[in-house]
Parts: structure tokens; C-alpha cells; sequence
């Protein structure tokens, strides 16, 4: 199974995404609500994939793409923000993120992003 | 705040609701209002906007209709903690993405939340407070915006 995180403030969306990764075939190994968190946990359990929000308090989703791309930079992250302006979106996708969900968003939503993001990893 | 910019509130409301069910959720016309508190229902979340505007904007909800939208969501457990998160989430995706009109200035806190009414509550002295009704489910939640424009 493909290891996964999830990152976000609210504890409502860790849990609604983590619900969905649960029903496909993800291991959700890494449950983080800021970016000092998720990058410890990160190097603790070097998942192939998260789910990250931008706006949190400590350490904003922007600076945790590039602590986490500093540590792997073939880790693919998918951004899922309220924020939903396209400068945000580049920036996101410039410092290495590898995908975009803005919030708010279906159950179906998440799995097709997911699925986008990750369907070379998940066939091999 | 113009017509073109609340509408972008309303929109954004409407957003959050159509994807959170199939049912229809009625957002009623904004309106201005004198006193914040009369509104205030269990819940209140509150995220604070600074860059090209600044104030404040608020969701508030019945614990009745976080529960509702707790449950519908997936979200097991529907424990006050759960409630109090819900309308910082709601404020905070509702208000992240009016920066679709407001632009990537549009600057937004992580949310605070409050619970019951806060009979003392002050807000800012941004002369209009506007109100947007939501109806979902038969529940009612408020959308309170005090917001301007800013010079600096």
C-alpha cells in the first residue's frame, strides 16, 4: 500500500480525507495540523504522498513544500486550500507541489485528484 | 464592500453548501445590521482579513446544524471539539476563496473560534456589517462580513 499523509489545521478535514485514503489503497501513516508537525513526522515515516493545506498556524503550507521538498523532492504533494487564486496555485506548484484541490470539496473530488497525482506510483 | 463583492461571498457560500450535499440550500439576500451579537448563534468562527481589505469575517451556526453538517460529511464523531472546528473550517474555505475576486492580497488568518453569544463582543469600527442568511436543511447559519477596503 502507498504510504500517505494528511495535513491540515481542521481536524474535520483530516478526518474527511483521511476517510477516503482509508477506503482506497492508500496506508495512511502521518496526521499533522501545521507544518513543524508534518515535517517531523514526514522524516519519521517518509510517505510517498500528502495532502497539504496552506493557511495553519506555526508553519503555513507554502513553507512546508519547501521543507519537505528539501528532504525528498520526488514527493508528491497535493495542495488542498481554500485559497483559491491562481498566484497561490503557481507559487504552490513552483516550490513543488504536484497538484491542486480547492477546497471545498467532494468525496469524489479528492479521489480523482489523488488519482491524477498518483497513478504511476499506484500501477507500479 | 460593492454589490460585485459581496455577491462573491454569496457564491462562495453557495460553493460550500452544493458540495457538501445534494440537498438545496437556501442563501437568502445580505443585508446590512447595527449589532453583531443578535446574531451570534452556538458556534462562531471568526477569521480576521488584512493586505487589500481589512475586518473581520464570522460563520455562525446552531449546534443542531453543525451536528447535521458534521454528519453529513462522514465525521464520526460530532463532540463539541468537532462543532468548534466545523465553522473555523466553514469561515475560513468561504473566506480563502473569495480571493478569487479579491485577489491573492486578500489576506486570512487561521480561524478563532467562539462558542455561545458574546454579549460584549465589539467589533471593529468598520462603518457596514453585512448579514447573508443560510437555510439548510431547515437550520439556520449567518455569514457576517465587516470588511473594507484598505488604503495602506
Amino acid at each position: 500500500m502507498l504510504k500517505i499523509m494528511v495535513v491540515d489545521d481542521s481536524s474535520v478535514i483530516r478526518e474527511k480525507i483521511s476517510r477516503v485514503l482509508q477506503d482506497q489503497q492508500f496506508e495512511l501513516v502521518g496526521d499533522a495540523k501545521n507544518g513543524i508537525e508534518a515535517v517531523k513526522q514526514f522524516k519519521e515515516q517518509r510517505p510517498k504522498a500528502l495532502t497539504l493545506d496552506i493557511t495553519m498556524p506555526l508553519m503555513d503550507g507554502i513553507e512546508t513544500i519547501q521543507e519537505i521538498m528539501a528532504i525528498d523532492d520526488e514527493a508528491r504533494i497535493l495542495v488542498v486550500s481554500a485559497l483559491a487564486d491562481k498566484p497561490t496555485l503557481i507559487k504552490a506548484i513552483q516550490l513543488g507541489a504536484s497538484g491542486f484541490l480547492c477546497k471545498p470539496f467532494s468525496d469524489a473530488d479528492l479521489s480523482e485528484a489523488l488519482e491524477e497525482l498518483l497513478e504511476d506510483l499506484i500501477d507500479g | 464592500m460593492d454589490n460585485t463583492e459581496i455577491e462573491a461571498f454569496v457564491t462562495s457560500l453557495q460553493d460550500f453548501f452544493d458540495k457538501l450535499d445534494d440537498k438545496s440550500v437556501n442563501i437568502g439576500t445580505p443585508f446590512l445590521i447595527d449589532d453583531i451579537n443578535s446574531y451570534l448563534l452556538d458556534y462562531t468562527g471568526v477569521i480576521s482579513i488584512t493586505g487589500n481589505h481589512k475586518g473581520t469575517v464570522f460563520f455562525t451556526a446552531s449546534k443542531l446544524m453543525t451536528s447535521r453538517m458534521l454528519q453529513t460529511m462522514g465525521v464520526v464523531s460530532t463532540v463539541e471539539e468537532k462543532q468548534m472546528d466545523l465553522v473555523g473550517e466553514v469561515c475560513n474555505t468561504v473566506s480563502g476563496n473569495v480571493r478569487r475576486e479579491f485577489g491573492e492580497n486578500f489576506l486570512i488568518s487561521t480561524p478563532i473560534v467562539m462558542q455561545g453569544h458574546a454579549d460584549t463582543m465589539k467589533v471593529s469600527n468598520i462603518k457596514d456589517i453585512y448579514l447573508i442568511p443560510v437555510v439548510w436543511n431547515s437550520l439556520k447559519s449567518n455569514l457576517i462580513i465587516n470588511i473594507k477596503e484598505s488604503k495602506s
